[in-house]
């Protein structure tokens, strides 16, 4: 067999392996409640009340003839916030799920026409369109939805549909595991283009050169840490190493799971940093990172397993 | 239906959602590496051309001052609207090339809104072009930029400077 075939066979086969259904579970959980905190903390306000002149549509915003008013903005940060938190609870999925996207979209998109394309939400919004692709599948565990069903069957007294509400199985599948990992190449992709293009336009000198310090020199008001970094040319040059290393380096997690330790941290002090130095907010991006990445269901097992052997506190002595 | 029956009709079924989910991750993460190879930002496609020019020592750009009174100059932040948003410094790029009505227009807005800022005796709005280095420090801050004024917003509507 030839090579590029035996290769889109792995690819293939590594993307549509078999997965356990908490794990998308898990995922869903955890890109829809940080979906709802976005849209709870955002201020689309400042945006939506700008003079005309400065809406600048970019993409699908051209459909819009102006901005959208703070009144229309409100509506849909509070019903972007309802359909977010039924779609994490897994509550009728098919439509919570999507009317939870159009409203991030809409609303991102205001945020995006003000002249400036914020990246910080670009990640979260590209996996949660992967989580919409792969249809109800993401709602077959950790689900209300079932508990309503049984809760609502004994408030009747009917009698139960045995296969319908018995506890099922957990049966990994396909279906399960290609959200995850193409969720997982995005992610990745995100940072390996992002130090790609580094490479691409500046190549080494964005190293060598002064463009760190310059980048946390140019800001109205520079934080402590970022004087603290560009007054020391060394430290400058030993962070926009780490940080291209870091990217560039990045799609290693999806062949070494062993360096997801190493890497997935790395990027989120990398977060940290920037938001501490530069005031930019990328917790989104971060966060959709551990969400995606983490093994929940493990996670959650080691958990239980390590609060199982921690013994029972005694009461106090009178 | 028969159970054989139905079993052969989920596997297909099976079968075509597992084509429509390759097909989807194939579209899907090729658009994520042409949109950046072909500097394409649709949002949120995005290029991610992230910090990825270098930055030069010279820097210009735009800063507004509101006049109030006879000669009392306030700075008026439009420049620095919160979350990085750079909607005056776009404004400006086009501005010299905007028609005069357009730019009327952009000036009325600016001085209704320093008006309701500083209040009624706001005369005009002067907008400044501005350069500065930014290696050139003074201790924790760099050193003052050099201010040439560009435009005048008034009642009177928009006059460039001589």
């Amino acid at each position: 067999m030839r090579r590029p075939e035996t290769l889109l066979r792995l690819v293939d086969g590594w993307v549509f392996a078999r997965e356990d259904p908490r794990r998308l579970a898990a995922v869903r959980i955890g890109l829809c409640g940080l979906l709802a905190l976005r849209f709870a903390i955002a201020d689309y306000g400042v945006v939506a009340r700008l003079p005309a002149s400065f809406f600048h549509p970019v993409f699908y915003m051209k459909l819009f003839e102006r901005m959208p008013s703070p009144e229309v903005a409100t509506v849909l940060q509070i019903c972007g916030i309802v359909a977010a938190l039924l779609a994490a609870a897994g509550l009728a999925l098919r439509l919570s799920l999507p009317l939870a996207v159009v409203c991030s979209l809409v609303l991102n998109g205001m945020l995006n026409s003000a002249g400036r394309v914020i990246v910080g939400d670009a990640v979260l919004t590209l996996c949660l369109l992967v989580l919409l692709a792969c249809g109800t599948a993401a709602s077959e565990a950790w689900s209300l939805g079932e508990h309503l069903r049984r809760a609502l069957q004994r408030f009747r007294r009917a009698p139960a549909p045995g296969p319908r509400i018995a506890p099922s199985p957990i049966r990994s599948g396909e279906r399960y595991g290609w959200p995850i990992r193409t969720a997982m190449i995005a992610i990745a992709l995100a940072y390996f283009l992002a130090g790609f293009q580094k490479w691409r336009y500046s190549g080494l000198p964005w190293i060598t050169s002064d463009n760190l310090r310059l980048i946390l020199y140019d800001q109205a008001h520079p934080s402590g840490l970022a004087l603290f970094i560009a007054d020391r040319p060394l430290l400058a040059h030993v962070f926009a190493a780490g940080s291209l290393l870091l990217e560039t380096c990045f799609p290693l997690v999806l062949f070494l799971p062993r360096l997801r330790w190493l890497l997935i941290p790395g990027v989120v002090a990398m977060h940290v940093g920037i938001r501490i130095a530069l005031k930019l907010d990328y917790s989104a991006q971060w966060l959709a990172a551990v969400i995606v990445f983490v093994n929940w269901p493990v996670a959650v097992a080691w958990v239980r397993h390590a609060m199982a052997r921690v013994p029972m506190p005694r009461e106090a002595p009178r | 239906m028969t159970p054989v029956n139905e079993g052969t009709s989920s596997a297909r079924a099976g079968a075509a959602t597992q084509r429509h989910a390759r097909a989807f991750v194939g579209v899907f993460l090729a658009t994520i590496v042409v949109c950046a190879l072909a500097t394409w930002n649709l949002w949120p496609f995005s290029n991610w051309d992230l910090f990825s020019r270098l930055r030069t020592d010279r820097q210009t750009g735009w800063e507004a001052l509101a006049v109030v009174g006879a000669s009392r100059e306030r700075a008026y932040p439009i420049a620095s609207l919160p979350d990085g948003y750079r909607g005056f410094a776009l404004v400006m790029s086009d501005f010299a090339r905007d028609s005069v009505a357009q730019r009327d227009a952009v000036c009325e807005t600016w001085l209704r809104d320093a008006t309701r800022r500083f209040g009624l005796r706001t005369r005009r709005v002067s907008i400044f072009h501005v350069e500065w280095l930014l290696l050139d420090r003074r201790g924790n801050r760099e050193a003052p930029p050099h201010l040439t004024l560009a435009w005048t917003c008034s009642a009177k509507g928009v006059r460039e400077a001589a």
